[in-house]
């Protein structure tokens, strides 16, 4: 009967017309499972946002020390009765450590003095390759030399430089600053550094000298930590065992315990990821809420519009075409919560990292994931009624009753 | 006088199942109409008028016996073939009018264009020339919501007819209107079946309806019973 049946397909225009037609005048209800969706998809897009940026943060604190950085730590349980730091310095020179920046620290606290203030100061003694291996900035002066080694010298960190000036005398390179009994002469003053969370030195509230300044200041001092930096084309994670071997064997009487800074970074990451996956579970499962909200919509729309079905199918609407009508309607109200849902979620973000001070910055997969969620919650949902439309007979859907 | 039944029926019975009980509605139903033929169904309420239309306009399906739609068997169709056969062949007028209150007048009526896949603007212009010849071009932008019944079914069928359908199916199209705006409506229906020579079954109560058609069969106690003047 090829004649009659022609199978001619309806409008592809037509189906997304019929669908934002009835999308228009759906009302109220649909504005309640348009809630549900925007809620769920936004806060799949705030929480993978709100994730990326606090991981850029985060990666932020530890750029400061560096992932090249690494911080040995050396323990003892004598409390270092036997150590003395000349003999410490040699052993860490002795190391032949090539292809590695390496700075010893010995830290003591104590008290500065100028111009009759006295602030509390802790005192690292170190040797120049701090610099280098911290990534200092210099305000004025210079930082150690190799030839300061018997000099009685010192580096001012940022905020003691500040103190010190507190009494309206400003310090100045050049001046002598008494500890414990010794005058130190300034020669360079920092600029304020990002104080990392690893390093054992506070830059901003030390003042650096040589390891030998140390000695007289503090005989008692010994090195507690070893920071490394390694070059532009080295793993930092190949250097460790290495590290680990030879502190290990040059310091028999200590422990040795050495911080990447990469670890930690990982670390906390990986904290984050399981808080992501969390908060995103709990968005996807107001999604799914949304997503059951949107089916009821569609099931009474159906219902409501059970003569305009049987009307289709009168003039010629298959199956599929009812089918696809609701559907698409479906698909309509889910893209719709969708567009919403990913400006809430990006404005929620923002909001979020405005509050917490950052600087936003978009998360790219945040979008395409969001939406797609969104839809497949919206088909998935959307399915059952459209379905149940479509196996209306046209004498079912036409009768009033 | 007709060289081809348009559509032919013999032996048909329906039953409607009802509180787990088979109902029968119409049983052996023997029934012919030619090709531009005008045939009026009456019967009192519940005899089975609606149930024969429907058979004969493929919305619903025989339990038994043998139809033939423009000479060919129906009984093994798929639900896709018997929806295009609607889509191309079919008008329907319903009593209750069936627009979809969303749509202006204009597309309700250009809707069965678009099933065929027309574009929207093509299928607006024949809608609009439809909406010309029922007398309802002015109202193209209307909603059904704001026309008088009789209006509402110039709409009804300018839509059944805008296909340019071979048979059109009117189950009591005058129902729900008074008996003024019944007969114009009749008088368009007539008007526009002599002009396209179409054919046309309209179920109705009205006996002075009944009389404008060609013939006129009775659907009584499950059967067809045709009236001779
Ligand atoms: N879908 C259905 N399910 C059950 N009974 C039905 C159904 N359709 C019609 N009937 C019954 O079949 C009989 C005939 O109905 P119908 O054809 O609508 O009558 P008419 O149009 O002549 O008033 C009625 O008794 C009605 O209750
Ligand atoms: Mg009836």
């Amino acid at each position: 009967m090829s004649f009659l049946t022609r199978l001619i397909t309806p409008a592809v225009t037509q189906v997304v017309e019929d669908a934002i037609d009835s999308f228009r005048t759906m009302g109220k209800r649909s504005v309640l499972a348009l809630l549900g969706i925007v809620i769920g998809s936004g806060s799949i897009v705030a929480v993978i946002n709100v994730g990326h940026n606090t991981s850029q943060e985060a990666a932020k604190i530890f750029q400061g020390m560096g992932v090249d950085t690494l911080f040995a730590k050396l323990n003892d349980e004598q409390r270092f009765k036997d150590s003395f730091l000349g003999m410490d310095a040699a052993n860490i020179r002795g190391l032949d450590l090539q292809h590695l920046m390496v700075a010893p620290v010995s830290e003591v606290s104590g008290k500065a003095g100028f111009n009759r203030l006295y602030i509390d100061v802790r005192i690292v003694g170190t040797e120049p390759a701090l610099i280098e291996v911290l990534k200092l900035s210099i305000s004025r002066g210079r930082f150690l030399h190799e030839f300061d080694r018997d000099d009685n010298v010192v580096v001012l960190g940022h905020t003691v430089a500040t103190s010190l000036s507190s009494n309206g005398l400003g310090i100045q390179v050049g001046e002598w600053l008494k500890i414990n009994n010794y005058l130190f002469k300034v020669v360079g003053i920092l600029q304020p550094a990002m104080e990392s969370m690893l390093s054992p030195v506070l830059t901003n509230h030390s003042l650096f000298m040589p390891l030998q300044g140390l000695a007289r200041v503090d005989s008692g001092a010994a090195i507690t930590d070893v920071i490394m930096r390694v070059g532009p084309a080295q793993k930092i994670e190949l250097v460790v065992p290495q590290v680990m071997e030879r502190l290990s064997a040059a310091f028999k009487t200590r422990t040795v315990e050495i911080v990447v800074a990469q670890q930690m970074i990982d670390a906390m990451s990986r904290q984050n990821k399981t808080f992501h996956y969390l908060l995103i579970a709990l968005g996807i499962i107001t999604l799914v809420g949304g997503g059951v909200a949107v089916m009821n919509v569609m099931y009474m729309n159906v219902s409501e519009r059970r003569i305009e079905i049987g009307l289709r199918m009168a003039i010629g609407a298959r199956r599929q075409d009812i089918r696809n009508l609701f559907l698409v309607e479906a698909l309509a109200l889910s893209t719709l919560g969708a567009v919403l849902g990913a400006g809430v979620g990006i404005a929620l973000a923002w909001l979020y990292a405005v509050i917490s001070g950052w600087a936003f910055e978009l998360a790219m997969l945040s979008i395409p994931l969001g939406v797609s969620s969104t839809l497949l919650v919206g088909v998935f949902f959307g399915l059952k009624p459209a379905i149940a439309a479509s196996r209306l007979t046209p004498v079912e859907a036409l009768r009033d009753y | 006088m007709h060289d081809l039944n348009f559509i032919s029926m013999r032996g048909v019975s329906k039953s409607y199942r009802h509180a787990g009980k088979l109902n029968p509605v119409i049983s052996q139903v023997d029934f012919q109409v030619g090709v531009g033929e005008t045939c009026a169904i009456i019967g009192p309420s519940g005899a089975g008028k609606s149930t024969l239309l429907n058979i004969v306009g493929l919305l619903d399906v025989a339990d038994a016996g043998e139809y033939l739609f423009m000479g060919r068997s129906v009984a093994n169709a798929q639900n896709d073939e018997l929806a295009a056969i609607r889509k191309m062949q079919i008008g329907f007028v319903f009593q209750n009018f069936n627009l979809i209150p969303r749509l202006t007048v204009i597309e309700n009526v250009a809707l069965p264009l678009r099933y065929r896949g027309m574009d929207r603007a093509h299928s607006l212009e024949h809608a609009m020339c439809m909406l010309q010849r029922v007398g309802m071009a002015q109202r193209a932008g209307y909603k059904p919501a704001d026309l008088s019944g009789g209006q509402k079914q110039r709409v009804a069928i300018a839509r059944a007819l805008v296909g340019e359908p071979s048979l059109i199916l009117a189950d009591e199209p005058t129902g729900s209107l008074d008996n003024q705006t019944a007969s114009e409506i009749l008088e368009l229906l007539l008007s526009i079946q002599k002009e396209k020579n179409v054919t046309l079954l309209i179920v109705t109560h009205d006996q002075g309806i009944a009389r404008l058609m060609q013939r006129q069969v009775v659907v009584r106690g499950g059967v067809v019973v045709e009236l001779n003047a």
